[in-house]
């Protein structure tokens, strides 16, 4: 028995290469089958979610068809009006927004080359396949009878063209693939690429959790997590800039905890830089991967203690931040807000206890653009697990355990908080808005679920959780999806 | 197939079963859903019954009206359902005595043995031997924009005139003012609105309700969509019979606009007041035919049609696959 410690052993280095290449092989087939469970698990989603029942995914959709078009989002596009607020009285000057639906206006000034026939023609378009798809339906707040002509008779001064465009320069591309198709097929290919973006957020995840936890059972348990949220797994199937920003931000997770595990070099770290940027030019709500790099290097610092480069990477990112607000600004981005008393207004609003709920509810499910939530005793139950798993990651985070690496968690807790940050500030709860933090509030679930047992039963553990996830999951398919969507039809 | 595979598969299985057990519940065969609710009809008074011609096909054994208290002792209310129309003969009758009234905005059922008409074509009303306390929730057919929701107080002569402006929808097509105490039965009501920089006028809203109206969203209806409405600030002036009040709070008359829309669901033909049809709007009710018919969940595999199939098959492959992660990482032992 010995001999198998004995330096010596002219067998010893062969042996420890046979268990590195078994347990390479076993990673590659444990993420073959993973990844293989969340493409079906997309699937599954993209084939129930009906046609336009993503929240505002006709803005979203309509944004992306001009650029397919070929269509420059550059903005520049003349409007006789600003974002200043509409006269009354007798004397009240002329306006454009008389003559012209809102929306319709917006998305001119995004499009310098599009004329007002083409983009009611496209609004027209998109609002008859909403109508043959049943969307009022479905959505109970709509009324539930048709005829709408432009999209402000569905949501009034609405637009997804105040977005920046990185989302849209994407999709438009990827729809410029399939020409010809109609708007349905369009809808589809555009779903295909949500799907896409649904599996490498997915890897994405794995490959963070295999970062932040040398526990098998945790790292699994935490990508479960991220693939089986059925609100994220939902977003395989929707068109929404909130799928890119989403990915884009798993990557920069996956790489900042790579960063504190010592795996990822400085090439690798740049590369995250990048995908963050990025990602600010997609959605504001990646606002939070900035702080999340900065939190990164603040933790790596107590062992390199650099604080000098750290206080040159903290005046970068925030230059960095109030060039991009300042970008924000000149693409009229309903953002940020007018002045210093709207902004508390926000604050007020965003702290609210309606927002908070709504934050809740529509993070753990809520159908038909969040028309038909779930019932009180489905959230409670949900809600009441999510919160004991997210304090049990608090208490691994505070005493330790093993496999567990207590700085990533403690940048996920972090990260979390600041994005939780931003629907406070902007005064709007909704859950798709935590997404860019899931990887970060994955790992403290499944640090809450998995990392505070013997490690002999972590599993255990991590099979009763998968368990969980997969009842959560089919609940919300099969007893909140498909019935919303599908049984339950207004006239 | 491993350990892990098999119980995630079960619990999979299980909980969608439990689920789909949940979701067989039976569907309406018709239902309005104007959530929120937003616009009452007012009391419903003696020779003016309130109601629906709707159709239906198969058996019809329930139906649900969304009622809302108005204030005052609760009133008894009659049903009746017809064939055809409010002139048709006579189905179904009940009364709703005051117990079985609701002390908040809620639905009211009216059962009664399954019926079946070979028409297809039904109409049910409810009438009130005195003003009513409660009143049925109406569903105007096109897109609504609350200007001012209902207020508190009753305002006097000096908002008749009331400038009209900030409405985001072009193509107008009424207006809806909380008042009390009309009887458009006896006197014309209409609103008409002004341009107030050259005081010419440019469009007019009618009252087509033909009865007396309390505590009530009036609806006036212009002749056709007026599209010049968006954003532009107008004067409206109200011409309303004597003893009419308007509701509203210290901004302003209570307002709802209404823009664009059209024809609703075939099987809507629209409310009822008395004999007369209002086809651009509807009650909030629901209907419920066979109790044996599909339900919710038949209902969901139905329109899912063929993706049915392929849907439930990933979904248990999916959750395989995921068991057999576990299995791959050696950890389902």
């Amino acid at each position: 028995m010995g001999c198998l410690h004995d330096p010596g052993d002219p067998f010893a280095r062969a042996r420890e290469r046979e268990r590195g290449a078994t347990e390479r092989s076993d990673r590659r087939r444990e993420s073959v089958w993973f990844l293989a469970a969340v493409l079906l698990h997309g699937l599954v989603y993209w084939l129930c979610l009906a046609p336009w029942m993503g929240e505002d995914e006709p803005w979203h959709f309509e944004y992306a068809s001009h650029v397919a078009d070929g269509h420059a989002p550059w903005g520049n596009g003349r409007v006789e009006f600003s974002n200043t607020a509409l006269q009354t009285g007798p004397n009240a000057p002329y306006d454009e927004r008389w003559d012209h639906p809102s929306s319709q206006l917006q998305v001119r000034r995004r499009f310098a080359t599009l004329s007002d026939e083409a983009i009611a023609a496209r609004q027209a378009q998109i609002l008859e396949s909403m109508e043959r798809h049943s969307f009022y339906a479905r959505v109970d707040w709509t009324g539930g009878f048709g005829g709408r002509r432009d999209f402000d008779q569905i949501q009034p001064v609405f637009t997804a063209t105040t977005h920046q465009p990185g989302y849209y320069l994407l999709l438009g591309a990827w729809l410029a693939l399939w020409p010809g198709e109609d708007i349905d097929g369009q809808l589809y290919w555009a779903r295909c690429l949500s799907l896409i973006l649904y599996v490498l957020t997915c890897w994405a995840g794995l490959e963070f959790a295999r970062a932040a936890f040398t526990d098998r059972s945790l790292a699994l348990a935490v990508a479960f997590v991220v693939a089986w949220l059925p609100m994220h797994a939902r977003q395989a199937a929707l068109v929404n800039n909130d799928v890119l920003v989403r990915t884009l931000s798993a990557f920069v997770w996956m790489v900042c905890a790579r960063r504190l595990a010592g795996v990822a070099g400085t090439r690798e770290f740049a590369l995250a830089v990048a995908a963050a940027l990025l990602a600010l030019f997609v959605k504001t709500t990646a606002a939070a991967g900035l702080g999340v790099l900065l939190l990164t290097l603040v933790l790596e610092t107590r062992r390199v203690r650099d604080a000098r480069r750290l206080f040159l990477y903290t005046a970068g990112a925030l230059l960095v931040l109030a060039g991009v607000i300042t970008y924000w600004h000149f693409q009229h981005s309903p953002v940020l807000p007018r002045n210093v008393a709207a902004f508390l207004l926000r604050i007020g609003r965003g702290l609210s206890s309606s927002a908070m709920h709504e934050l809740a509810t529509t993070w753990i499910g809520a159908f038909n653009w969040y028309s038909r939530p779930f019932s009180g005793l489905e959230y409670a139950s949900i809600g009441g697990a999510t919160l004991a798993l997210l304090a049990g990651g608090l208490v691994v985070l505070a005493r330790g355990a093993a496999g567990v690496s207590r700085s990533t968690l403690l940048l996920c807790a972090l990260g979390v908080l600041v994005q939780l940050a931003l629907p406070v500030l902007r005064g709007v709860g909704h859950g798709r808005y935590l997404m860019p933090a899931l990887l970060a509030i994955s790992a403290l679930l499944a640090a809450g679920a998995v990392a505070w047992v013997p490690e002999r039963s972590r599993p255990r553990a991590a099979l009763a959780l998968a368990c969980a996830l997969v009842a959560y999951d089919a609940w919300f398919l099969w007893a909140g999806l498909i019935p919303s969507e599908y049984g339950v039809w207004g006239a | 197939m491993n350990r892990a595979t098999l119980v995630l598969v079960a619990v999979a299985l299980l909980t969608a079963a439990l689920a789909l057990l949940r979701a067989g519940e039976p569907a309406p065969e018709l239902e309005v859903r104007a959530i929120p609710h937003q616009a009452q009809f007012g009391r419903i008074f003696p020779g003016f019954a309130v109601g629906e011609v709707f159709r239906c096909a198969g058996p019809i054994r329930r139906i649900d009206v969304a009622l809302v208290p108005l204030g005052g002792e609760p009133t008894p209310l009659e049903f009746t359902l017809r064939a055809d129309g409010p002139d048709g003969e006579v189905l179904r009758s009940a009364r709703l005595s005051p117990r079985d009234l609701p002390s908040a905005d809620a639905w009211v059922s009216i059962s009664f043995e399954p019926v079946e008409h070979a028409s297809g074509q039904y109409h049910f009303s409810l009438a009130s031997s005195q003003p009513s306390s409660h009143s049925p929730w109406v569903r105007y057919r096109a897109v609504s924009h609350v200007v001012r929701p209902w207020g508190t107080k009753v305002l006097g002569d000096t908002v008749r005139e009331f400038e009209l402006a900030l409405l985001p929808h072009g193509d107008l097509r009424a207006l809806a003012l909380a008042v009390d105490g009309l009887d458009a039965a006896a006197a014309p009501a209409s609103v008409e609105l002004f341009d107030p920089r050259s005081g010419e006028l440019v469009a007019r809203g009618e009252v087509l309700q033909r009865s007396p109206q309390a505590a009530a969203w009036v609806f006036f209806t212009f002749a056709s969509p007026w599209s010049a409405a968006r954003w532009r600030p107008w004067t409206a002036r109200l011409q309303l019979p004597p003893n009419a009040r308007v509701i509203g709070d210290s901004s302003g008359p209570s307002l709802i606009s209404f823009h664009a829309g059209e024809a609703s669901d075939e099987q809507l033909a629209g409310a009822t007041v008395a004999a007369s049809v209002l086809p651009d709007r509807d009650l909030v009710f629901r209907v419920w035919g066979d109790i044996t018919n599909e339900g919710v969940r038949g209902r969901a595999f139905a329109r899912l049609g063929s993706r049915a199939p392929w849907v439930v098959v990933l979904f248990v492959l999916a959750v395989a696959a995921l068991g057999r992660t576990l299995a791959a990482a050696r950890l389902s032992a």
